[in-house]
């Protein structure tokens, strides 16, 4: 054992025996001081350690969090690939019946651009006010055979109110060629479309008793361009040109003269356009082009549906 | 003592409100399909001559995580009509944006716009049900997605 450990232990509450002196510092004085100390540094210890080890932690936390991106801007929203996905499916599953849609919809979208189309045309056609300028005067006069001379009173029986005769001989009346200095006499009509509210006539004297029956065919292609000139262009864009049917519109002419207005057939026998058409009735005409492939209605967007109309 | 009584009951109240919080899988897909009603309703109103047909397909869970192994599902409401053939494009534009009203709900309803094709509009809720109206091709598409769980 050493000395050191000999030594009593000091109580600096605890008077000594020995009273004090001067000579020496009183010991609980040298003992006090360090115990104080050693109080305040646990102390600062305790407190350094409450408030660092939280912030200490609270730091880590927030840098983890931070690293995983917690304080970062929120990502906006998004469909997920699966969701996408599954909608594309629904797209995918009626691949067919959309290819048919989108066809029948071309289809609908080309004829009813022909039908509006048409429809213009026809507006325009029957607004046309152009007159002829006359050249060559008709040599069977300015009057037609009969109690109508002008054929005021037929023209206006049939609506054609703002239609006058023409009495023309010259090279625009189609129908009328003359007699070519012979003995014959001829009679033609010609009714052009760039002046519809004109019919052409011209007859020589000696024809002049068929002068009313061409009159009445010409009135009658007035007629026919008033109530189906836009048949002729629906015709015309289903591929079926004028040309390819200008005997039968002749002899739906002469038939509507026969059978509508009181012409008989013999009126046409000898003419250039005979009624041919047995059995003729008004309507004739559009159903013979629909016949060649014409489609004279308007669209009707229904017909087109390749499916029919549902709800839940 | 007393410090540990009101942090018990300070996390009692907290687990209680989470609780109160999160709705069950249910409520979620009886939500969806109330979303998803929504939108036929408004979807079948529509003139036929604009919107030609609509169909309802039975929902269907579907998993609905990419991973292999997932057993992640969700429900998926599908109802599909075609245009009428006479619809035009402004008509299909107007049907496309006509449903936004039924998300305009602005505490429960995020518009996605983030790569979006300008034939699609998608809005996804609070719990996560996602619901796309989809025009394209001359469709019409109306989808809702239960949360993927």
């Amino acid at each position: 054992m050493d000395e050191a450990s000999e030594v009593e232990p000091i109580d600096p509450d605890v008077p000594s025996a020995e009273g004090p002196t001067d000579a020496v510092e009183p010991p609980h004085d040298q003992a006090a001081e360090p115990v104080a100390a050693r109080r305040t540094g646990r102390r600062a210890l305790v407190i350094a350690l409450a408030v660092g080890v939280p912030l200490v932690l609270t730091g880590a936390v927030f840098a983890v969090l931070a690293a995983a991106g917690t304080f970062d801007e929120p990502e906006p929203p998004q469909l997920t690939a699966s969701q996408a996905e599954r909608i594309d499916a629904e797209f995918a599953e009626r691949e067919d019946l959309l290819a048919e849609l989108d066809y029948q919809r071309t289809e609908y979208e080309l004829d009813l651009s022909d039908w509006t189309q048409s429809e213009e045309w026809t507006e325009e056609y029957l607004a046309d006010t152009a007159q002829p300028t006359p050249s060559v005067p008709n040599p069977g006069g300015t009057a037609l055979p009969g109690a109508d001379p002008t054929g005021r009173a037929f023209l206006d029986a049939i609506g054609a109110t703002d239609v006058t005769v023409f009495f023309e001989a010259g090279p625009d009346n189609c129908g009328y060629y003359g007699n070519g200095g012979t003995e014959l006499g001829y009679a033609g009509g010609c009714f052009r479309p760039e002046y519809p509210n004109s019919l052409y006539m011209a007859w020589d004297p000696q024809a002049e008793s068929v002068a009313w029956s061409i009159f009445v065919h010409e009135a009658m292609h007035w007629y026919q361009d008033e109530h189906y000139i836009q048949a002729t262009y629906l015709a015309d864009f289903a591929g079926v040109d004028f040309e390819s049917y200008s005997s039968v519109w002749e002899a739906d002419a002469s038939c509507r003269a026969v059978y509508s207005y009181g012409m008989t057939l013999e009126d046409y026998v000898d003419t250039t356009s005979p009624c041919t058409i047995a059995g003729w009735y008004e309507g004739y005409i559009t159903d013979y082009l629909v016949s060649r492939g014409a489609n004279l209605t308007e669209p009707d967007p229904a017909a087109y549906e390749p499916v029919e109309t549902s709800r839940p | 003592m007393k410090r540990g009584a009101i942090a018990a009951a300070a996390l009692a109240v907290l687990v209680g409100l989470s609780g109160c919080s999160a709705a069950g899988e249910d409520e979620l897909v009886a939500q969806a399909k109330a979303d998803f009603d929504a939108l036929v309703e408004s979807a079948s109103a529509v003139d036929v001559a604009v919107l030609h047909t609509l169909e309802v397909e039975e929902p269907a869970a579907e998993p609905c995580d990419s991973e292999p192994d997932s057993e992640k599902e969700h429900t998926v409401f599908v109802a599909a009509g075609t245009f009428a053939i006479q619809a035009t494009e402004a008509q299909e534009d107007e049907l496309l944006t006509s449903f936004a009203p039924l998300f305009d709900d602005e505490e429960r309803w995020t518009e996605i716009s983030d790569d979006l094709p300008s034939t699609q509009r998608a809005y996804v809720d609070v719990d996560g049900i996602t619901a796309a109206v989809t025009v394209d091709e001359g469709l019409l598409a109306l989808t809702v997605f239960s949360p993927c769980r």
